[in-house]
């Protein structure tokens, strides 16, 4: 898979700016690589259970499988004790991806592998260099005072419109693994919090589309919804699976679908990764 | 979303010259897309691109004029330029003689003619010799100018030959173009920076001249793509005379 098939066009134009700042991107890569990735391994190691192919074997599989059909160098795992659905990556070197407990117990695999594979959407697009740009940014205007918050409010306020486009395409990424069926569902979860949710696995959509039109409804409702969302990270649930929605329908979703389908790439996984002839896990 | 009056022949225009039309609108030469494109956004874009071009054609259409456009003006009238205007103020950017009086079609024909002319000006030796080789035109006996010549002859005179060897070259002139751009934003950006130590008059004179260069019709995009639209028209024309004959 290549960033340019999955890459949302809001995301790739907001990249290709902060791309411009190359002395910037150099110098945070090399405070990423010697001083935050270092200090995060050691709190994973610290705090977090690695994932390995003997403590949980069907995890480690799936996230290996996810791996393998994104196309990266595969990424350590771990599992963090929250009640929170919740997963993050991070490093641009030494990467990991970090899952919630809770997403282990109440997703399906499917679902669990939707969740992996937009962690590995946002390697694969190398979010994680310019999204450490957004936390210094964030750093030096509220907890350092080393310039004002009032001074780096429109830089952040870019970044963050960055940062919800960039999710967009870790979607992406995710719907083209599992199939957008499994995305809309593992998604409708973690909107809720819930396990088991009847009737139409695309009522997030119909949310969606419920959302845009209230919010286009009027000019004070466009102001109104773009003040409430320009903090926010990440896009409202309900336009991600709107957005994904939409791009079911392309091209680019069809053909990746086709290449990345689990009967075409099973083949492809590494015969290690049965339970029967497991590799050691890597000693660190 | 309704479509141009002189765009409307887009729609009988092959996928493949329709999906270029549209590369040219949303990517640069590096591949790198347009940060003021809208194009790649839209739902029809998502289902239709690339293999059935002819559903996007309204949305190519109204992307490429209002390219061409003013945005202040399209903000203000909420519709871009007609292809006709944007037309003319490509052939007057391109230092291309056009009367008042000239079709959509005349227009056209003058900018392709005259940029291939520039082209072949350009081209060497054996650049020359192929392409005349190509087009019937007995080359041993000719000098680089009686070569270039006869070119000139065989473009002014025959469609079918402009056709040919603009499909030729087209790739070259948009080349040509971008570059041509990038280096006028150069220019007047060391202009700019003389403007701005003049003083709060010059700084006012400034900002109204940036508002100005920003908002007036984006060039580097505008050309190469009313070119690939004059070269898709007289593709089609063509055609349609083979056709019937």
């Amino acid at each position: 898979m290549k960033p340019s098939q999955i890459m949302h066009p809001a995301d790739a134009k907001a990249l290709q700016v902060l791309k411009q700042a190359r002395g910037f991107n150099t110098l945070v890569k090399y405070f990423m690589e010697k001083g935050d990735e270092r200090i995060m391994r050691g709190e994973n190691l610290g705090t977090m259970l690695r994932v390995t192919p003997d403590n949980l074997p069907k995890v480690y599989t799936a996230f290996r499988e996810v791996v393998s059909r994104v196309g990266i160098d595969e990424p350590e795992l771990y599992v963090y004790n929250d009640p929170v659905m919740n997963a993050y990556t991070y490093g641009d070197t030494r990467i990991f991806v970090a899952v919630s407990s809770s997403l282990v117990e109440r997703l399906s695999l499917p679902e669990l592998q939707s969740v992996m594979a937009h962690e590995c959407g946002h390697i694969l697009c190398r979010h994680t260099l310019y999204k450490t740009l957004l936390y210094i940014i964030e750093d030096m205007g509220k907890a350092a005072q080393v310039i004002t918050e009032s001074l780096a409010f429109p830089a952040y306020c870019a970044l963050q419109y960055w940062s919800r486009m960039s999710e967009y395409s870790a979607d992406r990424c995710a719907a083209a693994v599992v199939g957008e069926q499994v995305f809309q569902s593992a998604f409708l979860k973690l909107t809720s919090g819930l396990t088991d949710i009847q009737g139409n696995p695309y009522q997030l959509v119909e949310q969606g589309k419920k959302y845009n039109e209230m919010k286009n409804a009027s000019f004070l409702d466009r102001v109104q919804q773009a003040c409430r969302e320009m903090f926010f990270s990440h896009p409202q649930n309900c336009q991600r699976a709107y957005e994904i929605d939409r791009w079911k329908s392309s091209a680019a979703y069809r053909n990746l679908t086709k290449n990345l389908s689990p009967d075409s790439n099973r083949a492809n996984i590494p015969t290690a990764l049965t339970p029967s002839k497991r590799e050691s896990p890597t000693q660190d | 979303m309704t479509t141009d009056k002189d765009l409307r022949f887009l729609s009988s225009c092959e996928n493949e010259d329709l999906k270029v039309l549209c590369d040219i609108l949303t990517h640069d030469r590096l591949g790198n897309i347009r940060i003021t494109e809208q194009l790649t956004s839209t739902d029809e874009y998502n289902r239709s691109y690339p293999e059935d071009m002819l559903f996007l054609v309204p949305q190519i259409s109204n992307e490429l004029l209002k390219y061409g456009s003013n945005t202040l003006s399209t903000l203000w009238n909420r519709e871009p330029d007609s292809y006709e205007t944007v037309l003319r103020r490509v052939c007057k950017q391109m230092d291309v003689k056009i009367s008042d009086r000239d079709t959509i079609t005349k227009m056209e024909h003058n900018l392709l003619t005259t940029l291939c002319q520039d082209t072949l000006n350009k081209m060497s030796e054996r650049e020359l010799r192929l392409l005349a080789n190509e087009n019937g035109i007995p080359d041993k006996r000719l000098t680089r100018q009686a070569l270039t010549a006869a070119l000139l002859m065989a473009v002014r005179t025959s469609r079918a030959v402009l056709a040919r060897i603009a499909a030729r070259i087209i790739q070259y002139i948009v080349e040509i173009i971008t570059i041509r751009g990038v280096a006028t934003a150069g220019i007047e950006t060391a202009t700019r920076a003389v403007g701005s130590v003049l003083g709060p008059i010059g700084w006012i004179a400034l900002g109204a001249w940036t508002v100005y260069d920003i908002t007036s019709p984006a060039y580097r995009v505008c050309i190469p793509a009313v070119l690939q639209v004059a070269y898709m028209r007289l593709n089609s024309f063509d055609q349609k005379k083979r056709s019937a004959a």
